[in-house]
């Protein structure tokens, strides 16, 4: 389907389909969430109501880390066979996934501020969230550092990959350091046994961010598909070459 | 005459500026090309292209030697705006190191004559004037022993003695069976065996 | 590897007048300034001293890996270099080796001093010290890489922005090493880790660096 896709005309000819059908999905499965998250699911014995923001903050820290691991994808596809396409959708990804980290930390800290009446917490997840964040601030840095696209596209596709190779290295590391740390958390979510009545609303955001995520992919990387038909018609013509023997 | 290098349609933009389209050139043991033109109409693009230092956008670039396809970086000499000299370095040690590099086997001190710099081979390379630096730049094509030579404006810094030493290493080089692509704002010189002028105008 | 280029690495750096001292100079203020913002409690700064080290030792680090390739790059060295050999993973080795040598080893061997400063036990700073060894080549290894990737333009913050994520496991790892040091020595899990580390900064970085410095000349 990669392949098929990878020719900008039939691309274009998918997201007009595609990005409606995500902008749906998306808008049903977010409100359904919220809808879940903040009325049909119940209230925490200790922490009350604001742990309705884990349906916030633990999808978007999956989402988060979902979009890096498509942004890795499409810079190894655009690093092996130079695909402009792909070079287009590993930006397109970087975005949304850089909100979805932002919106993590926001959320955690709002999380944490009631309960430990402290703005923030260094626990493993918001700490390796933090490092995700500028891991991407990197990327979009070194993504526009160049004025030649194609190159700047391929240094930043180098770093989205070592970054990749990374991100097990630097949770691990990170997680093992809150263990020596900090014994308690306010984010020990997924613990084994989550109830069902937790499970669905957590679950029902995961989708409605990852639909979002495809619809917010999709009308940018067909947004710069059309920016970049229309300026190839501008195109000036060079230098006249002549060669003469002397 | 052998076939030295090769460009073969080679286009090359820069933003939404067509450089070159379709371009094809054959260079040719014992040749000279001399490529003139404007500031900023791709004369150091085109250099960066045939040295292996740029990439087309579309089209292919061969280097070859005896009819063997090669790399460009095992064939080209390249001398550039540059002259990549660190300033704590002497004369003599860096056209040592460059020739370890290369792995050349004769006599440093020749080149040193060769090039004019015998008087001052023990010598920093910041105490040296721009001229010197050139000539020092060019005694490093020397020990590179590459038969393509790729040079930006040798001439740039040179004084009338320092042109007539350029035109004599390329002479000798083109003698030797070599070939040299150099971009120049000074008039083209009959120099190679076969000499042509590349005129790059913008449209 | 190419023993010339590091050669010719060593002779640029001895020549270089002070340069090479500037980043045990940093490393000596950012200790002063640590104590001077942490207070003079003796018990307490010796608690800590290991992780100021470990920073300190860093933010060097950090400081000098803009300058690794941009020389090279803009006067045409790095051009020079790859006409000549036409093999990046060499220069790109020998750098690596030539770097460690001329900037990160001066800057290890001032860590007994500042071990002075603190009044640490000699078993600290051994520990210390062999910490940050294992670790030498993860850290230098993304140096070359972010300065490959740079070279030399954009702020030299986005050098810190690039290795940080990518320096934190060293620095957890590191730490800790110095901690567990006196109890379960050398061949403890975070040793280990710091040795697993550098291991894979060198497989994963070194390389990246060489695509990074291709990229350059296409």
């Amino acid at each position: 389907m990669l392949t098929y896709l990878a020719n900008p005309e039939r691309f274009l000819r998918f997201a007009r389909i595609a990005r409606p059908v995500f902008g749906v999905l998306a808008i049903i499965s977010l409100g359904y969430g919220l809808w879940l998250s903040l009325i049909g699911s119940p209230e925490d014995y200790q922490q009350g109501d604001s742990v309705r923001l884990m349906y916030i903050h633990v999808p978007a820290a999956w989402s988060a880390l979902m979009a890096y691991t498509a942004l890795a994808s499409a810079s190894f596809v655009s690093f092996v066979w130079r695909h402009p396409l792909a070079d287009i959708a590993a930006k397109a990804f970087a975005v949304p996934g850089m909100a979805f980290t932002f919106l993590c930390l926001v959320t955690g800290s709002l999380w944490g501020k009631p309960i430990w009446n402290t703005w923030w917490q260094w626990d493993g997840r918001m700490t390796s969230v933090l490092i995700l964040f500028f891991i991407y601030l990197a990327y979009l840095s070194v993504g526009s550092l160049v004025a030649d696209r194609k190159k700047a596209a391929r240094y930043a596709s180098i770093l989205a990959m070592v970054g990749f190779i990374n991100i097990p290295i630097i949770k691990f590391s990170v997680e093992w350091w809150n263990s020596l740390h900090q014994p308690a958390t306010i984010s020990n979510i997924g613990a084994p046994g989550l109830p069902p009545e937790m499970l669905w609303p957590l679950l029902t955001m995961v989708l409605g961010f990852t639909a979002f995520f495809a619809w917010a992919s999709i009308s940018t990387i067909q947004r710069t598909i059309l920016i970049e038909k229309s300026a190839r018609q501008t195109v000036k013509s060079g230098a006249k070459i002549t060669l003469d023997t002397l | 005459m052998t076939l030295l290098l090769e460009f073969e349609c080679v286009s090359v933009s820069r933003g939404d500026l067509v450089l070159f389209e379709d371009l094809s050139i054959q260079v040719f043991s014992g040749d000279v090309v001399w490529i003139q033109g404007t500031n900023g109409v791709g004369k150091t693009t085109l250099l960066h292209l045939a040295a292996g230092l740029a990439r087309p956008d579309s089209g292919a670039l061969k280097w070859y030697k005896d009819k063997h396809s090669m790399t460009a970086f095992s064939t080209v000499g390249f001398q550039g705006h540059q002259d990549a000299l660190k300033a704590s370095i002497t004369v003599m040690e860096d056209l040592q190191y460059w020739g370890d590099l290369a792995e050349y086997t004769g006599d440093i001190d020749r080149i040193c004559t060769r090039i004019g710099l015998s008087e001052r081979k023990n010598i920093a390379a910041g105490k040296l004037s721009a001229g010197q630096k050139r000539r020092l730049a060019l005694g490093r094509l020397l020990v590179s022993q590459k038969p393509i030579w790729v040079m930006d404006e040798p001439s740039a810094v040179m004084d009338a003695v320092g042109t007539e030493l350029i035109d004599g290493l390329v002479k000798e080089h083109v003698k030797q069976g070599g070939a040299a692509i150099i971009a120049s704002h000074s008039p083209a010189r009959k120099v190679g065996i076969a000499t042509r002028l590349l005129t790059l105008s913008a449209a | 590897m190419n023993f010339d280029m590091i050669k010719r690495e060593i002779i640029l750096a001895a020549r270089s007048g002070g340069d090479w001292m500037m980043g045990i100079i940093f490393f000596a203020l950012f200790l002063a300034m640590s104590v001077i913002a942490l207070g003079n409690n003796s018990a307490s700064l010796s608690a800590l001293a290991p992780a100021l080290v470990w920073l300190a030792f860093l933010m060097s680090a950090l400081l000098s890996f803009g300058h690794i390739f941009s020389g090279d790059y803009t006067d045409g060295t790095l051009a020079q270099s790859l006409m000549f050999r036409g093999n990046v993973l060499e220069i790109v080795i020998s750098k690596f080796i030539a770097y460690i040598i001329t900037a990160l080893m001066p800057l290890w061997l001032a860590i007994p001093i500042a071990a002075l400063l603190f009044n640490l036990s000699t078993d600290v700073i051994a520990g210390l010290m062999l910490a940050v060894l294992i670790g030498i080549p993860a850290i230098a290894a993304y140096g070359i890489f972010a300065s490959a990737l740079t070279m030399g333009r954009g702020s030299g913050v986005l050098i810190v922005l690039i290795c940080t994520p990518f320096l934190i496991p060293v620095l957890i790892f590191g730490t800790n090493a110095v901690e567990v040091y006196t109890l379960q020595g050398l061949w403890s899990a975070p040793y280990k880790a710091l040795f697993g580390l550098s291991l894979i900064g060198c497989a994963v970085a070194i390389p990246a660096a060489s695509a990074a410095i291709k990229t350059s000349f296409e």
